[in-house]
């Protein structure tokens, strides 16, 4: 991919790609050809100097390679000429708020900060700037200085500069989204007998440019020590500096697969390949499932569902070398790395937190943990609430004694929570977003209240399903124990609740026993009750995750050690 | 060892082929996880990805001993594109394309159409209850569907005789079946010359039918949760609202809940699992939350097989105390070894009756 400012004759190829480039190609009143190339030459000028340095690039370079994305997608959607004559216009305008310095003075009639705006204000405002200057140059209040014009000011040139001003700036952040969902003016509808889908316009340009955080877009990448920067934000960079491309495919019309190529110093040490590949994992392909997922649900929420993407996101198998530039320092990139938290503490895009406040799980002592299994915090946010909300109305206090023989004083069936079709598929989404990157191929649903879960999840990662249950009295049919899946597969464990995980553990056995173990086991269960150590002695589970901790629930490993026992209280047994 | 009837080559070879473009597009949006899946598909059918779906499975249709097959467009409310629909219908080198749809929307454009496209085309058309109306063929030649299609009087009975057909397939497909033989003591034992499997209860059987092998993977399920999902609605008949008559559907048992945890994605209808039901109901170890769900209300019993019908008669039993009206009891197979006894035959619907073909024997260790 190009990294230099794209020439006139490299967007004259794009304009060949998209069949607009003949001149007498005319869209909608408006001569496709001559609006894009003055949408060129505009921002073509907006970005001859750039001002934020320490950002990663935004110009018109970065738009070329979003075009390449949206055209690779063409196989799934079927672009339109409209369509892609407004994609191209909306790609090289959706990052000019980042060069508000440069272009705000020459503006008549435009307000700026005489030192102008600070590097923050403008990456935080980029789409706001950006969206209110074609906005009123669409409407006439301003007069640019720096020539040329974005369009000729005729309807028939204004209507798709004013439309793909809209799908630009939605490309940031949930306000411009909002818009398009709320106003009806957005919906996919037919332009002289073809398609016009401007929400998914919208939500193909995020998803493009979420796949553009490469190598590419790095500018200086010796400087990334010199900035004052913390090491979050330079874990951000480092995920994109070891990212070489991103490459789409489409499978069957269906699937779009979007591999990540991503890139290691020559003679690199296998922890330091260990840790870059890890960060790309936790970064990039969470965050391009992530925005996937919120593209998809833009989508839905606007009815228009059946433009969902289907996506698999993975890391190429082997990383390439690449030689590393002066200047940058493979043994603080280390440090970095080595200290990563592991999870991205703020969603950059909005700014908010994806860490809860309170602290949801009680630190674990090194002993019981091992460096196998990563304690994924719960999400926050109303599914959260409302599942603590249902436990606490559901919940029944008493003194249990649970079939895999711990006690507990606290029993709920999560039976009637299953059956509520909205939250199951919430909880579905959310768990196959978190999974997805992860290639399982199997779901397992622990128990009967798992089963409906596991079936919904599988639907989402396109995977086989099966359920077992921890049968502790003899007359079990053998079938209904037996699995669907063997040792080639990647297994993600659906569990209604867990505490200790020894019945995991047991059934893990049980399958060790009969048929082998997985190659990977992920265990995702709805709540975590008490505070007990996990008891998987043989470290068979990668990672434990759930949505709500309860911790104040009591359990015991057995009569022995119940106080509740010594204490005489009445014991009703779970029924087997 | 004495096999069942019929092998998987016998199954390759159907008796009416019918294409379900409903059935794929749930998938799609179970896939996706679209809220309301079944309104949202049943809207409109005749998108280009429609299309190049319908062709893709009209590419993929096995061998029939009909010249004609089927396609059912009776659940969607509006049809579009049929100069499409009708190319792409054509597509089949053998066969004759059939289009079955209620009312006469699709009829009036397919009018419209000039003649050289409507020439190898029929249509079934059926009255807003189901009932069969007259097939309708492009050309002045006689149909070739009416002879066979006209035997059947209603949507209904059609659509019957094609699930039987289709779940007795999918029982022959990889390791469904568990056939007796020798090797495992534990499991099978031998009696008068044949083989048997042991069964919890003490019973014998001459085959175990294990439907999580039918059920794992999402496309099975889906195409097990349409062909329960067409008697819940009534085969999407106009007149009446089916789907409106029942609160929930229960099941007695976990592989029933597997197989039916799709049709509470697809309908948003609640799924209820009554199990550890074992000789004596253990009515007090059942939820009470869930209980209250039921309670007073009409609902609808799933089981994925029937042999002898106790376990129907146990959770009949649990629902009377806990005061649900069982409006029908949909079975997948049915071995009819025995019947249930709290219900009546007529609210049974048993999509597949494989004892022939299996061979089914049910007997005791005496």
């Amino acid at each position: 991919m190009s990294t230099a400012p794209i020439s006139k004759k490299e967007f004259n190829e794009i304009l060949d790609r998209a069949e607009l480039s003949n001149s007498s190609v005319l869209l909608d009143d408006c001569y496709a050809a001559t609006f894009l190339n003055s949408v060129w030459e505009a921002t073509h000028a907006i970005w001859e100097n750039v001002d934020q340095k320490n950002y990663t690039r935004h110009g018109l370079d970065h738009s070329y390679r979003i075009i390449g994305y949206f055209f690779a997608l063409d196989g799934l959607y079927d672009w339109t000429p409209y369509e892609r004559m407004l994609f191209i216009a909306a790609a090289l305008l959706h990052d000019i708020g980042m060069q508000v310095n440069i272009w705000g003075p020459s503006v008549k009639g435009w307000k700026s900060p005489e030192k102008g705006f600070s590097t923050d204000s403008v990456r935080r405002n980029h789409c706001r700037n950006g969206f209110k200057l074609i906005s009123q140059f669409v409407r006439g209040k301003v007069e640019l200085k720096f020539p040329p014009p974005f369009c000729e000011r005729r309807t028939g040139y204004l209507t798709p500069l004013h439309r793909a001003a809209h799908i630009a700036f939605a490309h940031s952040g949930e306000e411009y989204l909002g818009y398009l969902a709320k106003d009806d003016q957005w919906r996919a509808c037919k332009l002289q007998a073809e398609n016009y889908r401007p929400r998914l316009l919208a939500g193909a340009l995020r998803i493009c440019d979420e796949l553009d955080l490469c190598c590419s877009r790095i500018a200086y990448p010796e400087q990334i020590w010199g900035w004052n920067f913390s090491d979050e934000s330079r874990r951000h960079w480092l995920a994109c500096y070891f990212v070489e491309a991103c490459e789409v495919k489409i499978h069957e019309k269906k699937l779009a697969s979007m591999e990540l190529r991503w890139r290691t110093p020559i003679a690199s040490k296998s922890a330091l390949v260990k840790n870059i590949s890890t960060l790309i994992s936790k970064l990039r392909v969470f965050k391009l499932n992530q925005e996937i997922q919120r593209v998809n649900s833009f989508l839905k929420q606007c009815n228009e569902a059946e433009y969902c993407l289907m996506s698999d996101v993975k890391m190429s198998k082997q990383p390439v070398d690449f030689a590393i530039s002066g200047g940058v320092s493979l043994s603080k990139i280390g440090e970095v790395l080595r200290t990563a938290s592991g999870r991205p503490s703020s969603d950059t895009r909005t700014g908010k937190s994806l860490v809860p406040a309170e602290a949801a799980v009680p630190p674990q002592s090194p002993s019981s943990v091992s460096e196998n299994i990563q304690l994924i915090r719960p999400f926050s946010g109303p599914l959260k609430s409302t599942l603590r909300k249902w436990f606490d109305e559901n919940k029944v206090p008493h003194h249990y004694a649970l079939r895999n023989g711990e006690h507990t004083d606290t029993y709920v069936h999560c039976r009637s929570l299953v059956s509520n079709q909205e939250l199951l598929r919430n909880l579905a989404d959310t768990i196959s977003m978190q999974h997805r990157h992860r290639g399982i191929t199997a779901v397992l649903g622990v128990g009967t209240s798992a089963i409906p879960l596991a079936v919904n999840v599988a639907y989402r990662l396109n995977c086989c399903v099966s359920f077992t249950f921890l049968a502790t009295s003899p007359g079990y049919h053998e079938t209904e124990l037996e699995v669907a899946f063997g040792r080639k597969h990647k297994l993600l464990m659906i569990d209604d609740i867990i505490s200790s995980g020894r019945a995991a553990s047991r059934i893990l056995d049980r399958l060790r026993d009969r048929d082998g173990l997985p190659q990977e086991i992920y265990h995702h269960s709805i709540f975590r009750l008490g505070r007990q150590r996990y008891t998987d002695p043989e470290r068979r589970i990668r990672s434990y995750s759930w949505f709500v901790h309860i911790p104040e629930v009591y359990y015991a490993p057995g009569e022995r050690e119940c106080s509740l026992c010594r204490a005489g209280t009445e014991l009703i047994k779970e029924s087997v | 060892m004495r096999r069942p009837n019929a092998s998987k080559n016998q199954a390759k070879t159907t008796g009416m082929n019918i294409l379900d473009p409903l059935r794929w597009k749930i998938h799609e949006q179970l896939v996706t996880g679209q809220p309301n899946p079944l309104n949202l598909a049943r809207l409109r059918w005749g998108t280009q990805r429609d299309i190049a779906m319908l062709q893709s499975e009209i590419s993929r249709l096995p061998p029939s001993q009909n010249n004609f097959f089927c396609i059912d467009l009776t659940p969607f409310e509006r049809i579009g594109n049929p100069a499409a629909l009708v190319r792409v219908a054509r597509l089949h080198p053998r066969c004759r394309p059939v289009i079955l749809t209620i009312g006469d929307s699709v009829l009036q454009q397919f009018k419209q159409l000039p003649d050289s496209e409507k020439e190898t085309v029929e249509f079934a058309r059926y009255h807003a209850n189901g009932a069969f109306d007259r097939v309708i063929a492009g050309t002045k030649l006689n149909p070739v569907s009416a002879g066979i299609l006209e035997r059947y009087k209603s949507l209904s009975d059609l659509r019957s005789v094609v699930a039987e057909q289709r779940l007795t397939e999918l029982l022959f497909g990889d390791n469904c079946l568990d056939l007796p033989g020798p090797g495992k003591p534990d499991r099978y034992t031998k009696v008068c010359g044949q083989w048997y499997r042991k069964m919890p209860n003490g019973m014998l059987v001459s085959c175990y039918l294990n439907l999580k092998e039918i059920g794992k993977s999402p496309e099975e399920l889906t195409a097990l949760a349409y062909e329960i999902i067409l008697p819940a609605s009534g085969y999407f008949r106009r007149d009446r609202d089916e789907l409106a008559q029942f609160a929930a559907f229960v099941v007695p048992n976990n592989t029933a809940l597997l197989l039916t945890s799709p049709v509470q994605a697809i309908l948003e209808k609640p799924v209820i699992c009554i199990d550890k039901l074992g000789p004596i109901p253990s009515i007090t170890q059942q939820d009470k939350r869930t209980l209250e769900l039921i309670c007073g209300r009409d609902v609808i019993l799933v089981e994925e097989v029937i042999a002898t019908g106790n376990e129907v008669d146990r959770t009949m039993l649990f629902l009377s105390n806990a005061k649900a009206r069982v409006q029908r009891v949909i079975a997948l197979y049915n071995l009819e070894v025995g019947r249930p006894l709290l219900i009546e035959q007529e609210q049974i619907i048993s999509l597949s009756k494989p004892r022939r073909e299996l061979r089914y024997v049910y007997r005791s260790d005496f």
